[in-house]
């Protein structure tokens, strides 16, 4: 907490990424900080009356006081009414009852000593890297945010701690089976990780790493292969800052991956720039704080970067955009930019779309102002071979059939996400036009038939698909649960001819929320005959007609499952699964490994 | 920041610490890596220590050199290849595996080139396992290079890129300078040449071939290693399969010119299973399908119907001949290429119904020619030609009835005959089996007459056939038959006959065994259903009452104590008159009111005494005495001239009785004329003259005179009792000429009976047209046809202009009415 | 060759020996190829690394790391081994190069 207002005070005004109810709070002309500035001050003058009020009654049993109290200095006893009060405070917490339960049966059996120790504790400044007596070894050590209290409180030092640890292990190990422990199952899942038997000792490692990351001053040789690896779990953690940035920067590297660059400022960036004057690939995430200059910078020292990737860099204007892509178009290779609210223009996307001339990778997502014309200036990408699109505004069905039409047959990958508009003659198009897909994803539609979609896969020059999201493909209507007759969306026959096209190679499949799909078609598609040996991701989220008997058919049906996403399959009660497969979002389901 | 780093900091590791004392760059560490790795090559690595190759190639990737460490070790493998590997082999290839490259010949410099072929393979091989070990091993050691640099999947790893190099700079290297055929070629054309070789039957080296072929399947074309980029697919398989195309269409031609199918067979079925071999010991099971397809689509597709017709040799051969081992080949073989086994199939087909035809036509000639064909004929009717005595008529029919069977019994041997070859030779085929009983069928039916002469021939069998017989025989016979009347198309017919015949052996007490004929009837019924049987079972349930009746009645008169010493003992037989066929009640005859014949006194009190019995039994029953159908026991004294008294017993038709019993009124010397005795007794003519022929025209039974003495009788003629009457026996039996025994029909009768048909299929169809209507209230012309015809097929085959007067029929009478005309639809009326 | 040995000996740079079963050290990629009989190099045919960049305060670690995962070896819940903060760098790099 401290940190964090910290950085809210500093001059700088930017703020990291902020919460959706922050932005419609703002929007409303309501400030969370400056609610929660009224707050502390509220609390503040409550606490400061409470501290008079404490400070009238000691000063009249001050009055009362025996002869051997030496009454100090003004200053001092405020200093001492301060302090009792904590005591006061102290002793009703529930560390002090804990703490005490602890201490039942030791010779000084006394509340006040206890206390006093607690708040020792807590005055002390103690910081990480601070230096403090370990309490039982009476050694010096530096502390850690890990550093634990010893019995008779005070820091331990890591050698007592671990001795500390060792008689009392036995309970806390039982109490983490049962709720943290299934709360630690539960993100393992999530991360998809059910291997069994220890964790690799690099990745033991580098989590260590991670823990540890503010006593190391220096990386050393490291490949980069194990800092791209350092750089995802330090963001993870957020504890990439302009401190730990340094141990990213090495000159002969030609590439850095940041996934959380929210705590970095423009020296920072320019400092990235400045050491590694060969970087081709740049991939920030995060990076609400990157400024035009920094790609002013960039501009002046003419850096030879081929793939760019940002995140929300919400700063930079669309003038500096189009300079940007003037300059750097034509060495681009890949372009990844998402979530920018405020510059990025169909201009600028125009422009973009005529220097970046030489681009095979272009994604953008949740771009805010950009709509039919970017969508028709990116059709002139000749080069493009995968294409990502998400964007905010609505668009309509022209341009995205001529930007098909033209770039379809180069394409490799194809996501479209949210084009609420499409509607079956696109599947048309990348049926006559796309005949090298590998990647396939619309989602968010209710527009597109079954129909549309099962006449996509039959027939379709494309080779078998390794990719499909077609999540939330279906009708939305609270009035008709059931959908029309003639389905809307991905459903039974869509499916059947999905997996009859793509099944022997797909490695991914997402069709939560196609809600039209049959019990009978999951049944065909499943039969005991069928197999896909690629398959190892399956999102079925929310399909109601999975039970039990179509679960256990799709675990047999697929023997390279990994991950099994079945959140709101009601269906499912009783399912016997492999080792290996991580089945993510079942509640109250009895679940089997064999 | 200071103080926070203070003592405790991480240590970073500490460079290169382990090689500080030696050089440190690039350049020094690849001299030392490219000497191990030409070591290893040249097979000396045990002096090599694994940990410091890997960990030279560790620090040139963390220099971030790695792909330049890559680039080396490839130019230094292809520099290997070129100047050492390739050598090796161009050195091993002999100028006899180049120059006859392209030929075919296989003759003569055999095995001066099968020597040289196997040497340079031996060679070939060689250099490829140690190629792959080399490789292996260097794979190893530079492990965490390829983790790197091939790590994002732009560039294949450096085992992948070393075979490719082998594939480029040895495989695809020319032989020599001045030619453009490479090491590939030779190995394409040597392997081929080696196949041919022991296709020709010699024997050859397969393991080294087979581990050649190993190292095209580990080898690919592109970096991405797809199966169907493996060399052995792109290099060695099409031209493979090439030359074993215009091995076979060559093959096929020269076994055709041997014109022996039985051989054909046996060799293709032989380079089936060689092929087969080939491809799991010499070349790649990933052929075994092609290679396969290719030996079925030239060697067998191509000519099997050729094998399958060949004259003198072929399926019609093997089936006259009964040649098991053949025809289970020509199967195999057909069934390989053909699902429906055509070939086969139709030749089996056209054989059966080929045979078929000749028993028909061999029954048609006897029965237009007997007398002609009685010398030719088998034992059996040798037999009956000695009984054939003077007259013909009886004998005739006789050897018609004897025809029939021996159709029956011919077809079921022809039957029994393809059974064996359809379950030794065919394996049980079900579309063979549907084929052989589609001929069977088509040819039975083809003879008009199928119904009655399967009739005919239980008939026979259950009156003398199965005399002395064990059970099982009896069974099998029983069932064979069934096995025909299966193949019956109007099963109606068969029923008509079988009753009429069935009726003859109950009355007049022929049949052989009761229990045979219950027997025969349950197997019907399983066969063909209830409804068939119905009134053939009704027919022995009369028997059985008639039996009991009798005995009772007896008991009757018994009570009554009448003192008739004259009485005559009367044996019963009361039958339900739809029951039983009409043409052995002539009283019904074509409508005409026949009036009763006119019984003599003592029988005709008898007659009233039963009736009165009955009636009083089961009131409101009609008795309609059948006389043509009775017979009779009486005792005749003949007064001989010389004085003597000769006593016969004589067994006769009810109306020959009559007639006798007339003569016991008239003087011996005197006579009756026909018509006298057509008067005293009413007796039809038809029944009359057949009466009189049998008493007083056939020589053995003549008891009564006639004058004149002709075959025919005519209402002029005169009838004397004849005193002279001898016979060597004491009872005598005299049958009704053509009356008496179970025979084929005249065409009349024949006419007669088939009307008789029609007039009960109308009825039948009639009721299935109600019944459906009834269910479906409307229906389309077209779907109550279907309908109506497949109701009926069980028993006959209904003839569509039939069914269509029948509709009409039941619309004129208003059971039907047309709802629509387009499409045509009927209503039902209730 | 003789029988293979079912104990190896790792070495560490500054000369500490630790001998442990073939099984556990080939937990690593590295090794386990470096002790592949198939590959005629000095370590298989003596079943004795030398492992040039690793002190032996690192390869005591590396180590106990295969000790520890055979012994939890297709055992879920596994607990984590303990890392002393100050080598976790070093053994990082060790980890790499092992491909453990």
């Amino acid at each position: 907490m401290r940190k964090r207002s910290g950085r809210r005070t500093a001059r700088n005004p930017i703020r990291g990424p902020h919460s959706a109810l922050t932005d419609f709070l703002a929007s409303n002309n309501i400030s969370a900080a400056q609610i929660r500035d009224d707050y502390e001050q509220r609390l503040q003058t409550a606490q400061q009356q409470a501290e008079q009020e404490a400070a009238q009654q000691e000063e009249a049993e001050d009055a009362v006081e025996d002869s051997e109290y030496q009454p100090d200095s003004p200053e001092e006893q405020t200093k001492k009414r301060k302090r009792q009060q904590a005591i006061e405070k102290t002793k009703k917490s529930k560390e002090f009852a804990r703490r005490k339960a602890r201490r039942a049966g030791e010779p000084d059996d006394d509340d006040d000593a206890l206390a006093n120790e607690m708040v020792d504790e807590k005055q002390r400044p103690m910081n990480p890297g601070q230096l403090a007596n370990c309490k039982i070894c009476k050694k010096r050590f530096t502390v850690t945010p890990y550093s634990k209290t010893g019995p008779r409180g005070g820091l331990l030092c890591a050698d007592c701690s671990k001795k500390q640890k060792a008689p009392g292990k036995k309970a806390p190990a039982k109490k983490r089976s049962s709720g943290i422990g299934r709360r630690q199952n539960q993100k393992t899942l999530l991360d998809g990780d059910v291997s069994n038997g220890a964790p690799s000792l690099l990745e033991t490692c580098i989590k260590k790493v991670g823990d540890n990351i503010d006593n190391i001053e220096e990386f050393g040789d490291l490949p980069p292969q194990l800092m791209h690896r350092l750089s995802q779990i330090l963001s993870r953690n957020r504890a990439v800052n302009s401190r730990t940035l340094e141990l990213f920067l090495r000159p002969q590297y030609r590439s850095i991956d940041l996934y959380d660059c929210a705590k970095l400022d423009t020296d920072a960036f320019h400092k990235i720039l400045a050491s590694m004057p060969g970087l081709t690939r740049l991939n920030l995430r995060f990076v609400t704080p990157f400024k035009d200059a920094v790609f002013e910078y960039i501009l002046d020292r003419d850096l030879k970067i081929q793939d760019l990737q940002l995140d929300s860099p919400n700063l930079v204007s669309n003038g500096c955009w189009r300079q940007l892509f003037i300059k750097l178009g034509p060495q681009l290779q890949t372009l990844k930019l998402w979530n920018l609210d405020w510059a990025f223009d169909d201009e600028t996307a125009e422009i973009m779309s005529n220097n970046c001339t030489g681009l095979r990778r272009l994604k953008l997502k949740h771009l805010w102002n950009i709509g039919d014309a970017a969508l028709k200036s990116i059709s002139s990408l000749k080069s493009l071979e995968h294409l990502s699109l998400n964007l905010k505004q609505e668009t309509t069905n022209e341009p995205l059939l001529q930007m098909i039409s033209q770039l379809g047959p180069n394409l490799r990958t194809l996501s479209l996400e949210e084009f609420q508009q499409v509607d079956d003659q696109l599947l048309q198009n990348i049926h006559d036009n796309c005949h090298h897909l590998s990647k396939l994803r619309l989602t968010s539609n209710a527009t597109i038939t079954d129909k549309g979609l099962a006449d996509l896969f039959r027939d379709w020059k494309n080779p078998p698909l390794t990719f499909v999201d077609f999540q939330k493909l279906r009708d939305v209507d609270t009035g008709n649960p059931a959908g029309p007759p003639d389905p809307i969306g991905l459903a039974s026959d869509g499916f059947k001819a999905l997996m009859e096209h793509s099944g022997s190679k797909l490695e991914t499949l997402n069709i939560a929320s196609c809600r039209h799909i049959t019990h009978a078609a999951f049944e065909e598609v499943f039969s005991e005959k069928k197999r896909y040996p690629a398959l190892k991701s399956l999102d079925i989220s929310f399909q109601l007609a999975v039970d039990d008997y179509v679960a256990q058919c799709i675990v047999r049906c697929c023997p390279a499952l990994t991950r099994l996403v079945v959140f709101g399959c009601f269906g499912i009660r009783d399912l016997h699964i492999h080792r290996g497969v991580a089945l993510i979002g079942l509640v109250t389901a009895k679940v089997t490994v064999d | 920041m200071a103080t926070m780093r203070a003592r405790q900091k991480i240590r970073a590791p500490r460079r290169g610490f382990a090689s500080a004392q030696k050089t440190d760059d690039f350049d020094s560490i690849w001299t030392v890596l490219s000497s191990s790795l030409t070591e290893i090559n040249t097979k000396n690595a045990s002096a090599l220590s694994f940990e410091e190759l890997y960990r030279n190639a560790y620090k040139i990737v963390l220099m971030m050199r790695g792909e330049e460490l890559y680039e080396k070790v490839k130019t230094l493998e292809q520099e290997w290849l070129q100047n050492e590997v390739q050598k090796r082999i161009t050195g091993s290839i002999s100028s006899s595996l180049i120059r006859s490259h392209k030929s075919v010949d296989v003759q003569d410099p055999a095995s001066e080139r099968r020597a040289a072929g196997e040497k340079f393979l031996a060679v070939l091989k060689g250099a490829w396992e140690d190629h792959q070990l080399c490789m292996g091993m260097i794979t190893d050691v530079l492990m965490y290079m390829d983790r790197i640099v091939s790590g994002d999947h732009t560039k294949p790893s450096i085992y992948v890129a070393a075979m490719a190099l082998f594939r480029d700079h040895v495989l695809r290297a020319a032989v020599s300078s001045d030619t453009q055929t490479n090491v590939a070629n030779v190995l394409e054309s040597t392997v081929l040449f080696m196949i041919q070789l022991e296709r020709a039957g010699h024997m050859i080296e397969r393991p080294l071939i087979r581990h050649c072929i190993q190292m095209l399947e580990g080898l690919y074309e592109t970096t991405t290693e797809e199966e169907s980029s493996k060399l052995y697919l792109t290099i060695l398989e099409p031209a493979f399969l090439e030359t074993s195309k215009e091995f076979y269409q060559a093959e096929g031609q020269r076994l055709l010119e041997i014109a022996d199918a039985t051989t054909f067979c046996r060799l293709a079925s032989q380079r089936i299973a060689e092929e087969q071999e080939r491809c799991r010991y010499t070349l790649s099971t990933i052929t075994e399908q092609k290679i396969l397809d290719l030996v079925d689509e030239e060697l067998i597709r191509k000519n099997i119907e050729e094998v399958v017709n060949l004259e003198g040799t072929g399926v019609r051969y093997m089936l006259d001949h009964n040649q098991i081992d053949g025809l289970r080949n020509v199967y195999e073989l057909n069934a390989r290429v053909d699902k429906k086994k055509e070939a086969l199939t139709k030749q089996v087909y056209s054989r059966i119904v080929e045979l078929g035809r000749e028993i028909n036509a061999s029954t048609t000639l006897a029965v237009q020619a007997p007398a002609l064909s009685t010398g030719e004929k088998d034992a059996a009717s040798g037999e009956k030609k000695s009984e054939k005595g003077k007259e013909k008529e009886k004998p005739a029919a006789n050897q018609q009835t004897v025809i029939a069977i021996r159709w029956v019994d011919d077809i079921l041997a022809l039957k029994r005959q393809f059974d064996n070859i359809w379950g030794k030779a065919f394996l049980s085929d079900q579309g063979l089996q549907g084929s052989i009983m589609t001929s069977f069928s088509e040819f039975i039916n083809m003879n008009p007459r199928c119904s009655e002469y399967l009739s005919l021939f239980f008939d026979e069998n259950l009156k003398k056939g199965i005399k002395g017989k064990t059970e099982s025989e009896v069974d099998t016979l029983l069932d064979n038959g069934i096995t025909m009347l299966r193949y019956i198309k109007d099963k109606d017919l068969f029923e008509t006959y079988y009753k009429k015949h069935l009726s003859r052996r109950l009355l007049m007490k022929r049949s052989a065994s009761m229990d045979a004929e219950r027997q025969m009837i349950s197997k019907m019924k399983m066969e063909v259903g209830n409804q068939f049987t119905q009134r053939i079972e009704a027919m022995f349930k009369d028997m059985t009452i008639s039996g009991d009746l009798t005995n009772s009645y007896k008991e009757h008169i018994a009570r009554s104590g009448d003192p008739d010493q004259k009485r005559v003992d009367l044996e019963i037989n009361v039958l339900t008159s739809t029951m039983w066929p009409m043409e052995i009640m002539p009283a019904t005859k074509e409508g005409t009111v026949q009036l009763p014949c006119i019984f003599p006194r003592e029988i005709d009190s008898l007659k009233q005494s039963f009736e009165k019995f009955y009636l009083d039994k089961h009131n409101g029953r009609k008795l309609s005495w059948q006389a043509s159908m009775g017979t009779a026991d009486v005792r005749a004294s003949f007064h001989r001239s010389n004085g003597k008294v000769q006593r016969y017993e004589l067994n006769v038709s009810t109306h020959a009785l009559i007639i006798l019993m007339l003569f016991n009124d008239v003087p011996s010397s005197e006579s009756l004329t026909y018509e006298e005795i057509q008067v005293q007794t009413r007796i039809p003519d038809h029944d009359l003259i057949r009466n009189l022929q049998s008493l007083a025209v056939a020589p053995k039974t003549r008891v009564l005179k006639k004058e004149p003495m002709s075959k025919d009788v005519k209402p002029t003629d005169r009838f004397f009792f004849n005193n002279e009457f001898q016979s060597p026996f004491v009872k005598v039996r005299i049958g009704v000429v053509s009356g008496g025994a179970n025979k084929v029909e005249s065409l009349d009768q024949r006419k007669e009976t088939e009307k008789k048909m029609n007039d009960e299929r109308g009825g039948s169809i009639e009721a299935a047209i109600v019944r459906i209507m009834k269910q479906r209230k409307t229906l389309i012309h077209s779907q109550l046809m279907t309908e109506v015809l497949s109701q009926l097929s069980a028993r006959f085959v209904p003839d569509v202009n039939m069914v269509k007067r029948r509709i009409e029929s039941l619309i004129d009478r208003e059971y039907l009415e047309r709802v629509s005309e387009e499409p045509p639809t009927y209503g039902y009326v209730a | 060759m003789a029988e293979q040995s079912e104990y190896v000996t790792l070495v560490s740079y500054d000369g500490f020996e630790y001998i442990l079963p073939r099984s556990a050290a080939c937990i690593s990629g590295t090794i386990r190829r470096m002790l592949d009989p198939s590959s005629k190099f000095s370590e298989a045919l003596t079943g004795r690394c030398v492992l040039e960049n690793m002190t032996g305060i690192v390869l005591e670690k590396v180590c106990e790391y295969f000790l520890y995962n055979e012994k939890h070896k297709d055992q879920t819940n596994v607990p984590d081994m303990e890392i002393p903060p100050e080598l976790c760098l070093e053994l990082l790099m060790a980890a790499d190069y092992l491909d453990t």
